[in-house]
């Protein structure tokens, strides 16, 4: 089983980006990580040249490519992020504008909206965790939605979202992991 | 001492004039401007390619008393290098002492028609507004922006007034919008969840978008018959 990491986390965070990383390859799988701050990769520039120009591949050519391909080539994609006004910081968002290739231009109703049609047969389970300073229940639950909201677009079959602090000891921080994995149907 | 208030606009499109976001915006700011109201514009693409055009952006926010944000959604939310620049304002507040107390107004659209898929990105602006000490001045929701935009081709660019029928939601709501940073004390709540959607069927829109936009442009790009390709397939 395959999980991608896209870890938009700042270095200040490489201690819990670590523990993280390290409790989702002791549970058993196959971790792939994409960390945007070390890659060069382009801002979507929303032309939809990776629908009508070169379909299911960006026209940008940088590293901004693999997260699209290793998406699809994953079972779970984590979105590691510190909640930022209650979205993702804008490092994992400059990862998460390139998955549009892997959806379709056309359109499908899901839920009683339009959405786009999905380009593959199948799509990762979505996880979502977000890293506080301080307890921050509007920003959690705008970040919570989020996550959620991208898991419709992204066609994710499960999704999870769950938000830990900074100053949380380990035990805690793997537990709110064990607790969303369990949530996408995949236990320790 | 100058005393008439400034409104900025900036514009989150990578597609500049070109794009719904900049008529939206570029509408709202033409309403202040009738009403006394001094305006700028700037482009965040153009703005963050070089440090002198930041530096350009940073003076032009501490000199403004109203922030205008406009912008297409990207995956639920504000494209990545509008959130960067949100990041920066933020730092920026954080490192000087009183940072000035500006109205903040998003603009939110989206090529789906409905227009509450942009909640997610307007409570991320209010969140924004908040954390930074600015005051929450309203957030409007479009839906089936792509809509105006293609007309607004067909129509030859035109700005939003002269887009009649297709745009008069999106006018009304700017218009209130307008009477708020204008009228001091009126509640803000009347401002706060302002949304339009398109003036059409949901089949029609999608049979518009899947004809006249999507097919028509891979047609012409020759790759029609590979529009549903699997690069990436195991």
């Amino acid at each position: 089983m395959k999980a991608f990491i896209l870890n938009g986390l700042a270095e200040k965070d490489d201690a819990l980006y670590k523990i993280i990383h390290d409790d989702v390859k002791d549970m058993g799988w196959e971790v792939n990580v994409f960390s945007p701050r070390d890659k060069s990769i382009a801002p979507c520039q929303g032309c939809f040249g990776c629908w009508i120009k070169t379909p299911g591949i960006c026209v940008i050519d940088d590293d901004g490519r693999d997260v699209a391909k290793m998406a699809v080539k994953s079972d779970l994609m984590v979105f590691l992020s510190a909640v930022t006004f209650g979205g993702y910081s804008s490092d994992l968002k400059k990862a998460v504008d390139r998955l549009i290739p892997i959806v379709l231009p056309f359109f499908v109703k899901i839920g009683g909206e339009i959405h786009h049609k999905p380009r593959y047969a199948r799509y990762p389970h979505l996880i979502g965790v977000g890293i506080l300073s301080n307890s921050d229940e509007e920003s959690e639950r705008i970040f919570k939605t989020l996550v959620a909201r991208n898991a419709i677009n992204l066609h994710s079959p499960l999704s999870a979202a769950g938000v830990v602090l900074r100053d949380d000891i380990p035990e805690k921080i793997k537990a709110e992991i064990k607790t969303l994995f369990t949530k996408v149907g995949v236990k320790r | 001492m100058n005393t008439q208030k400034r409104a900025l606009l900036l514009v989150g499109s990578p597609r500049g004039s070109k794009s719904t976001s900049e008529s939206l915006g570029i509408y709202l700011l033409n309403e202040l401007q009738e009403k006394g109201i001094e305006t700028e514009k700037v482009r965040l693409y153009l703005s963050m390619k070089s440090e002198e055009e930041q530096k350009h952006l940073f003076s032009s926010i501490e000199r403004s008393d109203i922030l205008i944000l406009t912008f297409p959604l990207y995956v639920d939310s504000l494209p990545s290098l509008v959130t960067k620049v949100l990041e920066m304002i933020s730092e920026h507040r954080e490192s000087i002492e009183n940072p000035r107390k500006h109205q903040f107004v998003a603009i939110s659209n989206n090529g789906f028609p409905e227009a509450r898929q942009n909640d997610t990105a307007l409570a991320i602006c209010h969140r924004f507004a908040e954390q930074t000490g600015m005051q929450w001045a309203g957030g409007l929701g479009v839906g089936g922006g792509e809509g105006i935009g293609f007309m607004a081709k067909i129509f030859g660019g035109k700005p939003l007034e002269k887009l009649g029928f297709i745009s008069r939601k999106e006018r009304k709501s700017l218009d209130l919008i307008t009477e708020f940073l204008t009228a001091s004390g009126k509640n803000s709540q009347e401002v706060m969840e302002l949304r339009t959607n398109r003036p059409m069927p949901t089949w029609m829109y999608i049979l518009v978008g899947t004809i006249f936009e999507w097919r028509r442009k891979a047609k012409k790009n020759k790759v029609w018959n590979r529009i549903y390709d699997r690069p990436y397939q195991s």
